[in-house]
């Protein structure tokens, strides 16, 4: 199985579903010659040409808005916005016109878009350029939003994300554009609302994803040494959310703890807690759920406030032991 | 459809236009069309002639005081009327109202809520036109205070250097809501900021619907033909308020009484017949059609059923 | 005429049920053939159908209370229909007492400070009949944790055999017990303590806390105590090598796990071994019946399944017919079952031989009690490798001690002995399994 980058495998996943269909496009800043500002669309512009691969001028709100109306009219475009920070700027494009168009017109509408957005902290960049925000998109209904952990899941589901009719946020974290992991040669897609577990466990359940599922990951490794068997769910897609796996994995644990790197405080970790409390699995909980978040401030600069202000390893295994009251 | 006939054609949709819209204000007063809508009163000749100038191919977004642009553009109006009264039989099944009735398969993106809103979709829908050489064009209508939205800007610079086939046809009714132009923006004529995207523009007296059907046309061929988008600033007047919530503060009665004198419809039937396209008892007919094909949405749009609540849940996702 | 609603009897042995959980409310209009509530009998979940249409009138049966079979606990009728009390004056202290209590209960609670517990504890609490005010939490800030519950759960039946015997001799309830041995066991002096203070404060409340028996405690209970006292028994022991078995046991684990999904295990081949061995020697595949010794046709072989819930003891029917492989998915369907307390009743019933196996944690052999009416029972101990002499050498196998309990009324020392042999013989040269 050979191993390739996140930035990598979105760059497959998009060149793979333009050579399948000719209505798909990218438009953003500098995505063309430049390769992208993360050189995610590297080599692109050479395949598919200034036609297909659009470099478009700093304009988020129309990058969004001609995306909705491209695809309102019979195009799949994937477009850019260079850091998720400036999907401000594009708001009213994506939340009152391509997430309402299909129900305030009756179901007569597809907007079948993709809006990709390199997210999260850890780059030095600051207050205006890393934030997570993820959970604001997910209180549209008309928007599905995704965010894969790793380069496998990535390819897999932003294939899906383009084939689907719905305009679909996607979420890469900036960090994980280097990280390399093993993503199968043939052709695959990922369906979108299917959680994966990452790993196997019985006493507490870590629901994450994005990022922070590497740190997780490495949180669970380190507490098997204590006796502490953790299972890991990565959601993958926010929306639609895949609670079924989640509910059944609390039932089994009855310990449940959230880490996102987004902020805490209307983070989507509570979400996720309220489908849990919600659930059958309340009846199973034999601890408080805890969410491991962001702090709530906005990035700073100096890298260890920087390092500071998201989940560490260590602060998810200090969650784990409270609930194991230990 | 020679150019007569077409005349014929935008005088009858310009009287239904009107009574539409007179019903729709009988029925706002008496509660049976909630929430607010925006009223084209005034606004005809801007409204259905820039539409007749195009081909019935060609694609329109249309703005929240659009009554006048989806009637130009061609509708049903018995689903248009059942939209306003909430019914499932509407455009929208019910959901949508005054504010979004859209048609995508006849080439109406949809009305829009919110001022700029249609700015962006309509680049894109002029987009997938270029991409897919469909030979079709896209209208964009906004008003003077969507002008002053910074999606106006960034879609009309991204139009000019894809070289996209958009017309931005400014209906400019000197009033944003209260706000009159002369203080909401510190130049007189919209069609200045043209100039500042590398685009031609123009100006037309909004209230002629001969001039505005000519000049459509005009832009439409050069815009089809691949040189990128135009605009085109109508100057027109709205006789009513901004919504129905509007009591008319800032305007005197005076200056609605002059524009009112200006009635698009009177204007537009005095050409008619001294170019003899129509008799005076054609023209009459046509008046009196046009009332009695609204009276006739009125009772499919009572007639039609309420859209069940189970619907609710229905059409969020494709 | 309203027509009475009874508590069901689901099952040979079942004497009480209780009532889980009303599907249909006072006043509903019910159809014949539909649930109208959950009750569990001694073994099983299971719902009780509306045996005639027509409009629930009255429930007499609360949800909680345990009550006899054949009790009425509901009146299905007209609507409007008065319902006779008579009927339900069987037994009406019970009901009104247990509001009372539950009422005094409620106050009690309200004015008491809240019970600090999770929602997995409560839960539990509430399953076993439990009361959270009786528990000690070991979570933060005196949490009741699921783990509190389960250790009181456990604790109230941890008894001593002699205890157990003397209780059961007596007549004592184990439940209004209070264990002072190791871990809270019960112990011969806490029931003498009781028997004494019957004795002395006859009609005076008895201090401590007061945990019903589930009905299935119970069952397994009288079926224990009857065989124990009623058979004269007599235990049989035989050390047998394992070490061909188990060799067997591993050439077939792939085949057997590519055909059934499962791994099979020393017990499977004891099941096996026993049905073939029970073919060859009729005498003990036998009952003590009121008419006389029943000799079985039929080779069924139960299994004890030991869960947290309680002891259950499926049965593998035909097992001299059956290969492994079946063998292997029966038994694993059964364990399965049992441990989400689906078994039906005729998958409990109908044993002619019982094997009990408590090698898994690590007993050496044990005097099993016999599973009525069945006249045996073999107990298997833990293989351990043990040094032998074979041929006048000392070598070291796996080697497991079988013990066989038997009815003396049904089966003499001599025919049995001969049983315990050929098994020996079946296990220690498994090949013989293919004759």
């Amino acid at each position: 199985m050979r191993e390739i980058t996140y930035a990598e495998a979105i760059r497959e996943a998009m060149s793979e579903e333009m050579r399948r269909d000719e209505n798909v496009f990218l438009m953003g800043e500098d995505v063309g010659l430049y390769g992208g500002a993360f050189g995610v669309t590297v080599g692109m512009f050479e395949e598919f040409g200034e036609e297909r691969v659009r470099d478009t001028p700093i304009s988020e709100a129309v990058i969004a808005g001609a995306a909705a109306g491209a695809a309102v009219t019979g195009m799949r475009p994937v477009a850019e916005i260079m850091f998720m920070d400036f999907t401000t700027i594009a708001m009213d494009s994506l939340v009152n016109q391509a997430a309402k168009m299909r129900y305030m017109f009756g179901g007569k509408a597809k907007v079948p878009m993709v809006l990709r957005c390199p997210a999260g902290s850890g780059t030095g960049a600051a207050a205006q350029h890393s934030q997570s925000l993820e959970a604001w998109f997910c209180h549209v209904p008309g928007l599905k939003v995704v965010a894969p952990s790793t380069p496998a899941d990535a390819k897999g589901l932003l294939k899906s994300a383009i084939r689907d009719d719905n305009p679909v946020i996607f979420v890469e974290q900036k960090l994980l554009y280097r990280k390399k992991g093993i993503v199968p040669e043939e052709e695959f897609i990922i369906p979108l609302g299917k959680a994966d577990i990452k790993r196997k466990g019985t006493d507490v359940t870590i629901i994450t994803y994005g990022r922070m599922a590497e740190s997780v990951l490495s949180a669970a490794a380190d507490m098997e040494q204590e006796g502490i068997s953790i299972e890991v769910i990565d959601p993958r897609t926010l929306v639609p959310l895949d609670r079924e796996t989640i509910i059944e994995s609390v039932i089994k644990t009855g310990r449940a703890v959230v880490v996102h790197e987004a902020v805490k405080t209307g983070g989507y970790g509570g979400e996720i807690v309220s489908a849990i409390s919600e659930s059958e699995a309340f009846d199973y909980l034999d601890a408080p759920v805890l969410r491991i978040a962001g702090k709530d401030v906005p990035i700073p600069y100096n890298p260890e406030l920087e390092k500071a202000a998201v989940p560490s390893v260590a602060e998810i295994k200090e969650a784990v032991r409270k609930v194991m009251n230990r | 459809m020679d150019e007569k006939e077409k005349m014929v054609e935008m005088y009858k949709r310009m009287n239904e236009a009107r009574s539409f819209e007179e019903k729709v204000s009988f029925f706002f007063a008496r509660g049976m069309v909630h929430g607010t809508t925006h009223l084209s009163v005034g606004e005809e000749a801007s409204g259905v002639a820039s539409c007749m100038a195009l081909e019935a191919y060609d694609l329109i977004t249309s703005t929240h005081r659009g009554h006048s642009q989806v009637i130009g553009k061609g509708i049903d109006l018995n689903k248009m009327m059942a939209e306003l009264l909430g019914k499932a039989t509407g455009y929208c099944k019910g959901k949508g109202g005054s504010m979004h009735i859209a048609d995508i398969k006849a080439g109406n993106l949809g009305a829009n809520g919110v001022v700029g809103g249609g700015h962006g979709i309509a680049v894109g829908a002029a987009l997938t036109q270029k991409l897919k050489k469909t030979g079709k064009i896209v209208l964009c209508f906004f008003g003077d205070g969507a002008a002053n939205e910074g999606s106006f800007h960034e879609a009309v610079n991204l139009a000019s250097i894809w070289r996209l086939p958009v017309i931005f046809f400014c209906e400019n009714n000197f009033y944003g809501m209260s706000m009159p132009l002369s203080k909401h923006m510190n130049i007189k004529d919209i069609v200045k900021r043209a100039e500042a995207y590398g685009i031609p523009g123009y100006i037309v007296d909004g209230n002629d619907a001969v001039a505005v059907y000519r000049k459509v046309k005009e832009a439409a061929e050069y815009v089809r033909s691949g040189k990128g988008p135009v605009l085109i600033e109508s100057k027109t007047y709205r006789w009513l308020g901004h919504s129905k919530s509007d009591a008319n503060v800032y305007r005197t009665k005076e200056e609605i009484v002059e524009w009112k004198k200006k009635c698009p419809l009177k204007r537009f039937r005095a050409y008619l017949l001294k170019e003899e396209i129509l008799t005076e008892e054609e023209a009459d007919a046509i008046e009196r059609k046009a009332k009695e094909d609204i009276e006739k949405a009125v009772e499919y749009a009572n007639n039609s059923p309420e859209p069940p609540i189970g619907t609710l849940l229905e059409d969020v996702y494709a | 005429m309203a027509v009475e609603v009874i508590m069901p009897k689901a099952g040979m042995a079942m004497e009480e049920g209780t009532i889980v959980k009303w599907y249909k409310k006072e006043g509903d209009q019910v159809e014949a053939g539909e649930a109208l509530l959950e009750i569990i009998t001694d073994k099983v979940n299971m719902e009780v159908e509306a045996e005639v249409s027509g409009v629930l009138l009255k429930i007499v049966g609360k949800e909680g209370q345990v009550l006899p079979v054949f009790t009425p606990i509901a009146y299905i009728g007209k609507e409007g229909e008065e319902v006779e009390t008579e009927t339900t004056g069987k037994n009406p202290e019970q009901p009104e007492k247990k509001e009372k209590e539950e009422l005094k209960k409620e106050n009690v609670s309200v004015s008491e400070k809240k019970v600090r517990a999770t929602p997995a504890a409560r839960k539990t609490a509430k399953e076993s009949d439990l009361e959270l005010r009786d528990i000690k939490g070991s979570g933060p800030k005196g949490r009741i944790q699921k783990k509190d519950v389960l250790s009181l759960r456990t604790s109230v039946n941890k008894m001593t055999p002699l205890a157990e015997k003397i209780a059961a001799l007596e007549g004592v309830d184990p439940a209004l017990l209070e264990g002072s041995g190791y871990d809270g066991k019960i112990t011969k002096e806490d029931v003498m303590k009781q028997i004494g203070q019957r004795t002395k404060e006859k009609g005076k409340p008895v201090k401590g806390k007061i945990v019903p028996l589930t009905p299935m405690r119970k069952t397994i209970g009288k079926r224990m105590s009857d065989s124990f006292f009623t058979a004269p028994t007599f235990t049989l022991n035989i050390e047998v090598d394992m070490r061909k078995t188990k060799e067997m046991k591993n050439t077939l684990k792939a085949a057997i796990e590519e055909e059934t999904g499962f791994t099979p295990t020393i017990t499977d081949i004891l099941v096996m071994a026993c049905a073939k061995n029970l073919k060859k020697h009729p005498a003990v595949n036998t009952a003590i019946t009121e008419e006389g010794l029943l000799i079985y046709d039929d080779v069924n072989i139960a299994f004890a399944v030991g869960l947290e819930e309680g002891l259950f003891v499926p049965v593998i029917k035909n097992a001299d017919k059956l290969t492994l492989s079946e063998i292997v998915t029966i038994s694993r369907e059964l364990v399965s079952k049992a441990e989400h307390m689906s078994l039906r009743p005729d998958e409990q019933e109908g044993s002619t031989f019982t094997i009990s196996n408590l090698g898994m944690y690590g007993i050496s052999h044990f005097n099993p009690i016999i599973n009525p009416p069945n006249s045996a029972i073999l107990g298997v101990g833990a293989i351990t490798d043990r040094p032998i002499v074979r041929k006048g050498e000392i070598r070291i196998n796996p080697m497991m001690n079988l013990s066989m309990t038997i009815d003396h009324r049904a089966i003499d020392g001599a025919p049995g002995a001969r049983f315990m042999q050929n098994l020996k013989e079946l296990l220690e040269d498994p090949i013989k399994l293919l004759t």
